[in-house]
């Protein structure tokens, strides 16, 4: 069937439609197709950049991994260290006295004034007491060879009665709960 | 490729068609071209009323009388090539041939072999007179055109030879545009030949534009691919890591919770105090004649303070007592906070502080 046109629209419609299907092809292209394809093969080429500068190789990851294994290992040891030398008790006061004061006594320290108690952390023991001088420093040194951690936070001497010192003593040790 | 390219430009496609040669002449006024009138009116003469055919014009001659123009009407002979939009008589392309051929002065016969048979021309110098054939055999040629020229008492002296090639379709183009009154078409079919050409051009100009927006496509399409590919292999790779990254991770965290763990008891960490060593440092560096009254001490932010009252024969003993206090290990700082006699001696307050061995 002959499509019947107006005079001169074919010459017309013959011109015409190349610059159409190409103005069509470009509109199509450059805003949707092209842009589209340029859009995801720049998208893709910047996360294959980003993904080879980020991922490590995986030898350097096993260093890594047996690094931290190690490091770990001696983190737990160490912490199972600083967990041995608190105090763990339901009455670290009264833990801490139980630990130091019998050994004072056996030194030969004459104990005249005992005060324990547990507060904010730490397990704090108050000592009087009279000694010769070589007593107090055996007893300092049998606290400073206690297994559990055990800080000497104040301690004084003074000439007291029968040629004896006497000495007031506090001494605090970490209990290992939240301060 | 070349008809593609040809079809794109919108070039016609010429062909060579048989055809009659009926020798003609006709004149005009010195120097004027000759009219399709004077053209038809030659014809009519020739042939009564039958349809005036395409002609080609052979060459011409000044005369006394005006210019002689010779031609040679060409009917077409046997139906015309359906796929051209112009077809010229097979004679055209013989008279290119024979024209560019270089010949004496005077009558001379020019001879071209074709693969349609022998064209036979005569010529006066450069001049075309006639043109017959094609003939079966180059003798019959030569003879009857040689009979043709005897009847006008001429008799050629040389015989030329010309070569005969395969007419290119820009030969062809550019003969049919030299001699557009050549074009064996009707006028009306010529132009309804034409437009069609014209739509066909149109359409595989629009093929071409998809074609060539197909190929940019198809040409992005294979950087996103290699694009793709690349980050997929990255992808890829990142997925035979990702075991060793999670433990990594993993690891980090752990160690992290174990780092605050110790740091939560980094109290039990601390060595314990070692108060003996210090008073017993402290108890070997008194000098003979001094002896401590009293000592306190307490822990400090960087260490351990003393606080210490001393008793002393004389002034002069005072500073050997410091300056042998500051002997003691750990010890950084000794100060004499107060000095005053006491009884017969004196009394010297002094303060130190130090850092734990």
């Amino acid at each position: 069937m002959a499509l019947s046109l107006p005079p001169g629209s074919r010459e017309t419609l013959r011109s015409l439609a190349p610059w159409l299907a190409a103005s069509l092809a470009l509109q199509v292209g450059m805003r949707v197709v092209w842009l589209d394809q340029t859009r995801a093969f720049r998208a893709d080429l910047g996360r294959a950049a980003e993904l080879r500068q980020v991922v490590p190789e995986p030898a350097a990851l096993r260093a890594q991994i047996a690094f931290l294994e190690h490091d770990s290992a001696l983190l737990v040891s160490r912490l199972a260290w600083a967990r041995g030398r608190a105090i763990e008790s339901s009455d670290p006061g009264a833990y801490l006295a139980a630990r130091l004061v019998p050994s004072m006594g056996q030194e030969g320290w004459k104990l005249q004034r005992v005060r324990a108690e547990s507060k904010a952390g730490w397990a704090t023991l108050d000592l009087g007491a009279q000694a010769d001088f070589d007593q107090i420093l055996s007893g300092l040194r049998r606290i400073r060879l206690q297994p559990t951690a055990i800080q000497i936070r104040k301690f004084s001497v003074r000439p007291s009665e029968h040629g004896l010192l006497e000495v007031e003593l506090q001494v605090a040790g970490p209990t290992g709960t939240e301060r | 490729m070349d008809q593609l390219l040809d079809l794109l430009g919108g070039l016609p496609r010429v062909a060579l068609s048989p055809s009659h040669l009926l020798n003609g002449e006709v004149t005009t006024p010195y120097g004027q071209d000759p009219s399709p009138e004077s053209v038809e009116a030659a014809w009519r003469d020739l042939s009564g009323d039958r349809i005036l055919p395409p002609w080609i014009l052979l060459g011409r001659r000044d005369t006394p009388n005006g210019t002689v123009w010779r031609l040679s009407w060409c009917p077409p002979r046997g139906p015309l090539p359906a796929s051209v939009e112009v077809a010229l008589p097979e004679g055209l392309w013989a008279l290119e041939r024979l024209t560019s051929e270089s010949g004496p002065e005077g009558w001379n016969l020019r001879i071209l072999a074709s693969p349609l048979g022998t064209w036979v021309g005569l010529w006066e110098g450069a001049r075309c007179e006639r043109l017959h054939g094609p003939y079966p055999s180059e003798s019959e040629g030569i003879d009857r055109v040689r009979a043709i020229a005897a009847k006008t008492g001429v008799v050629p002296t040389a015989e030329i030879r010309g070569d005969w090639n395969v007419p290119s379709a820009h030969d062809l183009r550019a003969l049919a545009s030299s001699y557009p009154e050549s074009d064996l078409l009707p006028t009306t079919e010529s132009v309804w030949r034409g437009g069609i050409r014209a739509d066909h051009a149109s359409f595989a100009r629009v093929l071409a534009i998809l074609a060539a927006f197909a190929t940019v496509t198809l040409g992005l399409g294979l950087l996103q691919a290699t694009a793709w590919s690349l980050r997929r292999s990255q992808d890829t790779r990142l997925e035979s890591v990702q075991p060793l990254l999670d433990r990594v991770a993993s690891l980090r965290k752990s160690r992290a919770i174990l780092q605050d763990s110790i740091w939560i008891r980094k109290d039990a960490l601390a060595p314990n105090s070692v108060v003996d060593r210090i008073l017993s440092g402290i108890a070997r560096k008194i000098p003979d004649g001094t002896s401590l009254q009293a000592l306190a001490l307490e822990r400090s932010d960087t260490g351990w303070r003393v606080r210490t009252e001393a008793s002393l024969s004389d002034w002069n003993q005072v500073q050997p007592l410091a300056q042998a206090l500051r002997a003691v290990p750990g010890v950084a700082k000794v100060v004499i906070a107060s000095q005053a006699r006491s009884g017969t001696g004196v009394s010297a307050v002094l303060e130190m502080e130090g850092t734990w061995p």
